[in-house]
């Protein structure tokens, strides 16, 4: 009994460590990709790794991605897969006025039910609006809800895991309903 | 003996039920939209399912409108005199024909009742471009007066439209811009 407690605890220990390990790899990955843009004399540098012209995927991470048209404007974009936000946001904490907590309680079941109806659509554009040459396009792809928008000066490209889509629904309505101010 | 036939049903119940759902996905239904507007470099497109409209419609609350009726026939017989749902009723059970032509210096207008649907015509005369359609089909309007004697029942309606065959519902030419509205079963429309 003795024996098969210790060599429990070991495995124990060394699956910590394995996982912390592996957990301050991808941290620090992460932090080196996660950067502003360095200027220089040569101009922005994009340091992101994923941006608009590389298309979105059918991935689950939550993707947006920024840039001004003008010589030197914003290059930026990130990726964090969904996994994170969801875990993370059970342990954010929010307080709110009341109003402002009744205001968003009466949106909850319409966001609920409009994320459950997408979720069973096809891929597909739900929303194109195009005028002038500029465009902001609203689709579903995989998991995830795109948001693109290309105009003159900026192209923002947005993409959200349904299921993170949830997540933040059922936390704002825990949270309005709970933790007002 | 026993068994095997537990097992049969089973598994033929299995096959009828993910048949059945599968079934109930590829039916979905899509409203249409499009709207282009070729002098302005400016085109619309909407996609979305009905099952979407008709989950939403009844959460949606908003002075006279709830759980997807709208209480409005009254305030309008008693502001215009037109009994919308007597009329309705009237025309329903007539005969396909041509029962409303309104000529005015502006317009031509013409409501009829033909092959099914409800049909409204207005022919603009100043710009002889102007041309618009809307076809409802028959049992779209039924199920819209279908509610109480004050209701509109849109959601009624939502749900008959996904159950009839592709329609186009509305179609306007006006000089350089178009509309069309439509249903079908593909999300990109045909």
């Amino acid at each position: 009994m003795k024996s098969g407690l210790r060599a429990f605890l070991i495995l124990l220990l060394v699956g910590m460590i394995s996982l912390g390990s592996a957990a301050g790899a991808t941290g620090y990955l992460a932090y080196r990709k996660i950067a502003p843009i360095v200027r220089d004399d040569d101009g922005p540098k994009h340091l992101g790794f994923w941006d608009l012209g590389s298309g979105y995927g059918t991935g689950s991470s939550f993707l947006v991605a920024v840039r001004e048209k003008s010589d030197d404007g914003v290059d930026f974009s990130l990726r964090i897969p969904a996994l994170l936000i969801n875990v993370g946001l059970r342990f954010v904490s929010v307080s709110i006025p009341r109003e402002t907590a009744d205001e968003i309680q009466r949106f909850v079941p319409f966001l609920t039910t409009l994320a459950a109806e997408i979720t069973r659509c096809p891929d597909g554009d739900f929303v194109e609006i195009v005028k002038h040459g500029e465009t902001v396009r609203i689709s579903k792809r995989g998991n995830r809800i795109v948001v693109h928008i290309d105009t003159d000066e900026i192209a923002l490209g947005l993409a959200i895991p349904l299921s993170s889509f949830k997540t933040v629904i059922d936390k704002v309505a825990q949270t309005s309903s709970s933790n007002y101010a | 003996m026993m068994r095997r036939s537990v097992l049969v049903v089973t598994t033929l119940s299995i096959f009828i039920l993910a048949v059945s759902v599968g079934a109930a996905s590829a039916a979905d239904r899509w409203l249409h939209v499009r709207v282009l507007e070729a002098g302005e470099d400016t085109r619309v497109n909407v996609n979305i399912p009905l099952s979407l409209i008709g989950q939403l419609l009844p959460l949606v609350q908003v002075d006279a409108f709830e759980g997807g009726r709208l209480q409005i026939l009254d305030e309008v017989l008693e502001d215009t005199g037109v009994d919308i749902r007597a009329m309705w009723e009237t025309l329903r059970g007539a005969q396909d024909g041509e029962y409303v032509t309104v000529e005015s210096g502006d317009e031509n207008v013409r409501i009829e009742k033909t092959e099914g649907f409800l049909m409204i015509h207005v022919d603009g005369k100043e710009d002889a471009a102007e041309k618009v359609l809307v076809r409802f089909p028959l049992e779209v309007v039924d199920a819209l007066f279908s509610g109480d004697e004050n209701t509109i029942d849109l959601l009624a309606a939502i749900q008959a439209l996904g159950r009839h065959s592709d329609a186009n519902l509305v179609s306007v030419q006006d000089g350089d811009t178009s509309v069309r509205i439509w249903v079908d079963d593909s999300m990109n429309g045909r």
